[in-house]
């Protein structure tokens, strides 16, 4: 794949307008059972670019369903799921995927970078976990010296 | 005091610790919050010693030791992000991520639904398309969309680079005046773009030509599966008939046995009620006890009908044009033929003066009408009656279902025989002949009881089949003559054209009558007063063909026209032209097929208005052409055509 082939997460990033996502719908929901490839993966594009959880969640479906059903597809399928599920928040599915891309293209640009954004994130929910976890302990902390210090006085 | 003091120090020189090296690049953020954390877990560590302290056994060096190696995992952490990234990710999993997957339900349904198993993931092809999806994507979404994208891109570009955005500044203050080089620049740019977007649609293009190639392909190959499961339930079907009709006989047998015994007189009365549901509806009533009666002593003992139980519907799912079968009926030129239903039962009746009982479904001879003295002109087959009009100037009707040797008879014994067998006479079939007229009959149609001719003798007739006699006579000329208005009058054909019938075609509906004549005219009569109340002017040659239904009347002639009238108005509806004389025309819901000339039937689709051809004549590896078709009978799509060479083609389309 040359570089140009897949987009990077910033493209994810931008939702498309209501009424653009509205025209893929309809577009993917008027060819019916049969519809195309190109349709349905538009669609979930679209879905995936959106800041609402609950459409990122039907992208996702939908390029499963795609990663399923097209065999040709699927590389780059898995680069779209990783993404997708990036933007939901799942990491490690995110990862479970954009590393096997990389084993399959390990000078994927795009996968790359999105390695390098996952590990990021990871680390800073990570970081914030952890500093939620020792704000716990330290309040639990000071009440304890609290209630120490007066039994103390007590004593 | 303190505050100043700060100002007018020196800054202190940074914790060489938290100073990333030279060539590693750190993340700002990442920075920023490893700092605060190490200030952060300093105090912790500060907490936890004072509070772990009293307690510690005594020898605090434990204690001490403990917040050494906080002190410095956390001075670690700072100064390596990629470790604290690694070691806060080692389960991959971040805890938000991990409280969504444990807790929420719909999550859960979402992760089920979207897991992909492992020996799928092992299963990656290698890229073999154009363009990827995305590409497709990009090159779908309006361009708007993009430029507003393309757009976000430059300006995030602009805010990057300071140089970037003084030159294009610069560009973009004088939009009127000369174009720059960077903007010629861009407008390649864009322009490249947009040629490589259209290749990417092309490609996209092809590939759903290609995927939709696929699901026809896919679905014809379905569709051949269900169709032979449609033809092998027929032919279940047609079984099925048969021993029902075995068992029929069986039981009709044992009937007679027992009548013969004595046990009932009322024979006829246990035989009639059978042959009344045999033949259902209107035709109930159509030859009725008394045409049997006229003929005494012959067969009293009726056969079952022929009447087929089920409706055969393979053809209507055929290829358009697709040759069902092929037959050898006669070794003259057909004159005229017809059948009851598709895949039922066909009469055809040849110049070699003979007429023949044909099963269509097996293609074998069921027996000759013979009676005849002169080559039948017409014939018309109506579920088990067929009439026939002969040059004899004699019409006659004939019962199939009298036929000792009819079809159940013959089809399970002959079928080893083959086409060897000889044709059994069907003389025992015939009930009545209708013999006033006094030339040729050329044209017969009948509906229920009442039968209608015309003959060269210039004469209409109809008759009363349940009293077997004329009960009205219209005579052509008369009717011409009397007619008021001018084109009402006979016009003498003329040209080369002129050897057409008498009366060529006629059909009667009720009390109404269509008959063509070889003045070109097409004359509507109203039975009840003997009057032609409306002509139709328009064919310049003798009318060969002529049917109608409930909204139109189709004619067709030797001026090589077919016409299609407004039954209502009288006024003409449509009208095609062919190369040759239509000899014959006859039109379904959907198609009006003619004969003209052609070793192909002419066929007219009326719902798409298209005019294609089928028969024997379109297949060019025919080392000997095929012969000339000269009559041709359409049912729901179920073709017959006669040929000269006496061969008969059965189509669909």
């Amino acid at each position: 794949m040359t570089s140009d082939t897949l987009p990077y997460a910033v493209d994810a990033e931008c939702p498309l307008k209501d009424s653009e996502l509205a025209v893929l719908r309809k577009q993917y929901e008027s060819e019916g059972a049969y519809v195309g490839v190109q349709t349905k993966f538009n669609y979930a594009w679209g879905l995936i670019k959106s800041t609402r959880r609950g459409d990122q969640q039907h992208g996702v479906r939908l390029l499963t369903e795609i990663f399923r059903d097209h065999v040709e597809r699927r590389r780059e399928c898995l680069y779209y799921l990783a993404l997708g599920h990036y933007r939901l928040g799942n990491y490690a599915e995110a990862r479970r995927y954009n590393e096997i891309l990389l084993e399959n293209e390990p000078a994927n640009s795009q996968a790359l970078s999105l390695r390098g954004l996952i590990d990021d994130k990871v680390a800073r929910e990570g970081l914030l976990g952890v500093a939620i976890v020792s704000g716990v302990a330290l309040a639990a902390g000071l009440v304890g010296s609290a209630l120490w210090k007066g039994l103390a006085r007590k004593r | 005091m303190d505050g100043s003091s700060a100002q007018a120090e020196p800054p202190h020189p940074p914790p060489t610790e938290r100073r990333p090296a030279a060539g590693e690049p750190e993340p700002a953020l990442g920075t920023a919050i490893g700092r605060d954390l190490t200030a952060f877990s300093r105090t912790v560590t500060a907490t936890a010693g004072h509070l772990i302290g009293p307690f510690a056994e005594p020898g605090g060096g434990h204690a001490n030791h403990y917040t050494v190696t906080m002190g410095d995992i956390s001075k670690q952490l700072a100064k390596r992000p990629s470790i604290q990234k690694r070691m806060l990710s080692f389960n991959h999993r971040s805890p938000g991520e991990l409280v969504r997957s444990k807790l929420s339900t719909a999550e859960i349904q979402h992760r089920a639904l979207t897991h992909v198993p492992d020996e799928m993931l092992a299963n990656i092809p290698p890229v073999e398309h154009a363009y990827s999806l995305f590409q497709g994507f990009q090159a779908t979404v309006p361009d708007e969309t993009f430029a507003a994208t393309e757009r976000g891109r430059t300006r995030h570009r602009r805010r990057s680079s300071g140089k970037h955005k003084a030159l294009e500044g610069l560009n973009g203050s004088t939009p009127d005046g000369p174009p720059t080089l960077a903007q010629m620049g861009r407008e390649k740019a864009a322009l490249t773009r947009q040629l490589e977007m259209l290749g990417i649609r092309k490609h996209m293009s092809s590939a759903e030509i290609r995927e939709i190639d696929m699901k026809i392909a896919n679905l014809n190959r379905m569709r051949n599966i269900v169709f032979d499961r449609l033809a092998q339930l027929e032919q279940e079907e047609s079984e099925i008939e048969h021993e029902i009709v075995a068992v029929e006989n069986k039981i009709e047998e044992l009937e007679d046995e027992l009548a013969l015994a004595g046990i009932g007189e009322n024979n006829m009365h246990q035989t009639d009620p059978s042959s009344a549901e045999d033949t259902p509806g209107e035709d109930g009533s159509f030859m009725s006890e008394s045409i049997y009666n006229k003929i005494p002593g012959k067969h009293p003992r009726k056969r079952k009908t022929n009447r087929k139980l089920s409706k055969p519907m393979l053809h209507e799912h055929l290829e358009p044009g697709a040759a069902i079968k092929d037959m050898q009926t006669h070794s003259d030129t057909i004159t005229c033929l017809d059948f009851d239903v598709p895949f039922g039962t066909m009469v055809t009746a040849a110049l070699d003066d003979t007429v023949g009982v044909w099963d269509l479904n097996s293609g074998k001879c069921l027996g000759m009408l013979e009676g005849h003295h002169a080559s039948v002109r017409c014939l018309q087959v109506e579920d088990n009656i067929v009439a026939t009009g002969s040059a004899d100037a004699s019409i006659k009707l004939w019962d199939l279902s009298k036929a000792e040797s009819y079809r159940y008879q013959t089809t399970a014994d002959d079928e080893e025989k083959g086409s060897k067998h000889i044709a059994p006479s069907m003389a025992e079939c015939h009930i009545l002949t209708l013999d006033s007229h006094i030339d040729e009959v050329t044209a017969l149609y009948f509906q229920g009881d009442m039968l209608v001719s015309g003959s060269e003798d210039k004469t209409l007739r109809q008759w009363d089949l349940e009293k077997g006699r004329c009960v009205q006579t219209l005579d052509v000329l008369w009717a011409a003559a009397q007619s008021s208005m001018d084109e009402g009058k006979w016009r003498t054909p003329g040209g080369r054209t002129a050897n057409g019938d008498f009366v060529g075609a006629l059909q009667c509906f009720d009390a109404a009558l269509a008959c063509g004549t070889a003045d070109g005219m097409v004359r509507l009569w109203d039975l009840r007063s003997g009057q032609v109340h409306r002509s139709l002017v328009g064919h310049t040659g003798p009318v060969t063909a002529l049917q109608f239904d409930d909204v139109h009347l189709v004619t067709g002639s030797l001026d090589r026209s077919i016409r299609i009238w407004d039954l209502r108005t009288g006024t003409i509806f449509d009208a095609f032209g062919y190369d040759h004389p239509v000899t014959s025309m006859q039109f379904d819901a959907r198609r009006i097929v003619s004969a003209c000339g052609e070793n192909v039937v002419k066929i007219y689709d009326k719902t798409d208005g298209r005019h294609w051809d089928c028969g024997a004549g379109l297949k060019d590896d025919n080392p000997m052409p095929a012969s000339i078709i000269d009559r041709v009978r359409i049912k729901d799509g179920y073709l017959v055509e006669g040929r000269r060479d006496g061969m008969v083609g059965v189509w669909a389309c």
